[in-house]
């Protein structure tokens, strides 16, 4: 598209649907800036680097390896694989969306002086954590080894449920900051929530301990499907079925285009707001 | 600058083609009556229904075409929106009601340097700001040589822009910004940084632009730059539009009705008083709030005949304030709000000439010894003055001459005793003029720079005028 022909209507700004997304397209220089700056502070003040990314889920499981097969005593092989299965899973969704949210409130007073597609926050935080995302890959798959886990051929379905994983985490990101836009008490009411959501989720212990009356809360929770599709290629070698897949995928979509339309309706009264 | 202003053709080719629409905008804010944070208290309010709003609307039902390749000029007093109509034709802000269309690429000179991170280097925030102006990667390193040459900073471009003075961001900023020839650049209070040879440059860049057929908007205060440069222009009053012609009519209708208002408010005020005063100074100051804590110093300030406001009544009170700045406070500090200097002679620092119009206040900072630059260096007028070098200047001005140094004690940290300023620096604090930047810690950061409303409320404190 030539810079001359761009035409700018503010009509169809205020509901932005479609142009926001195109304006991303525009942007992505900006948030290739924004993904590798995010990676590059984040590693250049500390002696370990890249390495605290590895190090981190890697102590986490440890800790709550040594925690709950000793207080609690499950019967699961290779426990530490199931836990860094699903905190891959978990640790990315949370990182991603509560950041997503900080970066819009915080790049505040930047709206309110130069134009930018807003959508680019979700977008560059995303980015971000799939490269985090990538990098701890890393120990998952040295632990597999000590632990003589089978790694199987099923773990190449992994993409697809990253893929679906990040469709989602992107719908709670634009849902979440546009809230965020309104009400700024949500930050720390999310941070409450997601502490929840960890603990009410299987990840450090198996589903098949939840009480039957309970088990429909982990039908209930959305991430719950997520986190599966990481767990079973992972852990147990599985690919999981076609109905797990579709109900993840639908659930996916349906997140990202609720997000995306609220966010694009509401977003443009941001530089109204002070 | 109006002989240089002149230089720029007035009427190069312009076509019928409207490169802007207003089609009848309106910008409303909506201010919330009370402030409201939480959750449960806009709940609690939504359900009663008891959230209000103050309605401010700062455009409306404005309704005007600009066309390809003319100089546009938008006036109007303070608060009547101009700054709202170049933030909606940048699309920062979506209008109201109504709407904006606009064709081309459009830079937009009202936030030089936005975004700039003062801990990458200057490469590395050409690069980011040429991003966040929706450049691809591509773009920037062709323009990239470019953008060094024009802001003439070859030597600084790998230094963190934390260590840039203000005039080297503005340049760096500026460059960015009009790397790339837009179809559409908005101005807001054209050449406000730099020195003269820069903003010279800065026009010359314009005008090339401008015979390409590039549309420019500006917003100014000063009328002489709106009649010299623009062919039409636009009177903005209280969000609507009064009139909008040719430049010079426009102009000479505002300029009469400023008069008329000026006379009228003479005729019903003989004696004005006290109170009437204190709003003719807020009047200069309405970039400040009430509730900034330099507000009451800085009316103090005005009511005392000290001129602190930049031309047009901005006081930047966040801003950072230049050496010649300080240099200029100072000298009047030291002998009167009204005080002009003797003529100059061009020998003490290498680069003041003598014919520029600060050098006679800089020579006397030196002869009044109000500023330790040694006679034959640099003066550095365009950098920010540090915290001490403020404290310095402003301490030396109020007290007699002769008196003797003070005594150190070594109050904080980072202000050793043997530091230069160590002793001007404890004196201000002990005397309340100042404090420490970091009063928990107990640090004085006497090399951070100093903002402008930090120096006036020093200045008034020191000169204990009664606020």
């Amino acid at each position: 598209m030539a810079d001359s022909d761009y035409l700018y209507d503010s009509a169809r700004h205020a509901n932005s649907f479609v142009t926001e997304f195109l304006a991303l397209i525009h942007y992505r220089e900006l948030a290739r800036q924004m993904i590798s700056r995010s990676i590059k502070t984040r590693y250049k003040r500390s002696a370990l680097g890249v390495i605290w990314t590895m190090l981190n889920p890697l102590l986490t499981m440890l800790v709550l390896t040594i925690v709950f097969s000793t207080l609690f005593r499950f019967q699961i092989e290779h426990y530490p694989v199931y836990i860094l299965s699903g905190l891959l899973a978990w640790n990315f969704f949370a990182s991603t969306t509560n950041l997503a949210m900080g970066e819009m409130l915080w790049s505040g007073d930047l709206l309110k002086r130069i134009y930018l597609p807003k959508a680019i926050f979700v977008v560059s935080t995303t980015g971000s954590g799939l490269v985090n995302m990538g990098l701890s890959m890393v120990p998952l798959l040295i632990i597999m080894l000590i632990t003589r886990t089978p790694i199987t051929s099923s773990m190449l379905i992994l993409p697809v449920s990253i893929l679906a994983l990040t469709i989602f985490a992107m719908g709670v990101g634009f849902i979440l900051s546009t809230i965020v836009v309104y009400f700024q008490d949500i930050m720390p009411i999310y941070e409450v929530v997601l502490m929840m959501g960890m603990y009410a989720t299987p990840i450090i212990y198996p589903p098949e301990i939840i009480p039957e009356r309970f088990q429909f809360i982990t039908k209930l929770n959305p991430v719950y499907y997520f986190v599966r599709c990481f767990q079973e290629p992972i852990f147990k070698g599985q690919i999981p079925s076609l109905e797990t897949w579709i109900t993840t995928f639908l659930i996916a979509i349906f997140t990202l285009i609720v997000g995306w339309y609220i966010f694009t309706r509401k977003v443009s009264e941001y530089a109204y707001r002070a | 600058m109006p002989t240089e202003l002149n230089r720029l053709e007035k009427t190069p080719k312009i076509s019928n083609q409207p490169v802007i629409q207003f089609i009848n905008v309106g910008v409303c804010y909506r201010i919330p009556r009370e402030r409201i944070s939480t959750i449960k208290e806009y709940t609690i309010r939504w359900l009663q229904r008891r959230i209000r709003y103050e309605e401010l609307w700062a455009l409306k039902h404005v309704d005007f075409d600009i066309y390809s390749g003319e100089i546009f000029g938008v006036i109007g007093q303070n608060g009547a929106g101009k700054s709202t109509m170049l933030k909606a034709m940048a699309r920062v802000l979506v209008p109201t009601e109504g709407h904006i269309k606009s064709r081309g690429l459009i830079a937009p000179l009202l936030e030089l340097g936005a975004g700039f991170h003062p801990e990458l280097t200057g490469r590395e925030n050409v690069y980011l700001n040429g991003a966040l102006l929706g450049r691809s990667r591509n773009e920037m390193e062709e323009l990239y040589p470019w953008i060094v040459d024009f802001a003439e900073l070859e030597h600084f471009m790998d230094a963190p822009i934390r260590t840039y003075s203000t005039g080297m961001q503005a340049r760096l900023g500026f460059a960015v910004a009009v790397a790339k020839r837009p179809q559409i650049l908005l101005v807001d209070e054209l050449l406000s940084v730099g020195d003269t040879r820069f903003q010279y440059k800065c026009l010359e860049r314009m005008n090339g632009f401008q015979k390409e057929g590039t549309t420019i908007v500006i917003v100014s205060h000063s009328m002489d730059t709106i009649r010299s440069f623009c062919k039409r222009a636009l009177w903005l009053d209280h969000g609507h539009v009064l009139d909008i012609g040719p430049a010079d009519e426009v102009v000479a209708a505002y300029q009469k009705a400023m008069q008329d208002q000026d006379t009228r408010l003479d005729g019903q005020i003989s004696t004005p008083t006290e109170q009437e005063a204190q709003t003719s100074s807020e009047h200069l100051l309405y970039d400040v709030p009430k509730t900034h804590p330099a507000y009451p110093y800085l009316i103090a300030a005005i009511n005392a005949g000290y001129e602190i406001t930049y031309d047009g009544g901005y006081f930047a009170p966040e801003g950072i304030l230049s050496r010649a700045q300080l240099a200029i406070f100072a000298l009047r500090c030291k002998w009167g709000p009204k005080y002009e200097p003797r003529p100059a002679s061009g020998e003490i620092y290498t680069d003041i000439p003598r014919d520029q119009w600060l050098s006679s206040y800089v020579e006397e900072n030196y002869h009044f010894r109000l500023t330790t630059a040694p006679k034959g260096g640099k003066f550095w007028p365009e950098m920010g003055a540090t915290r001490a070098s403020a404290v310095y200047s402003i301490m030396k001005a109020v007290e007699p001459s002769e008196s003797s140094t003070p005594n150190c004690k070594g109050v904080f940290p980072d202000v050793p005793s043997n530091y230069w300023a160590a002793p001007y620096i404890e004196k201000a604090v002990e005397n309340g003029f100042i404090t420490a930047l970091d009063v928990k810690n107990n640090l004085f950061y006497p090399e951070e720079p100093i903002s402008r409303a930090d120096t006036v409320t020093m200045m008034v404190k020191a000169l204990r005028i009664p606020i």
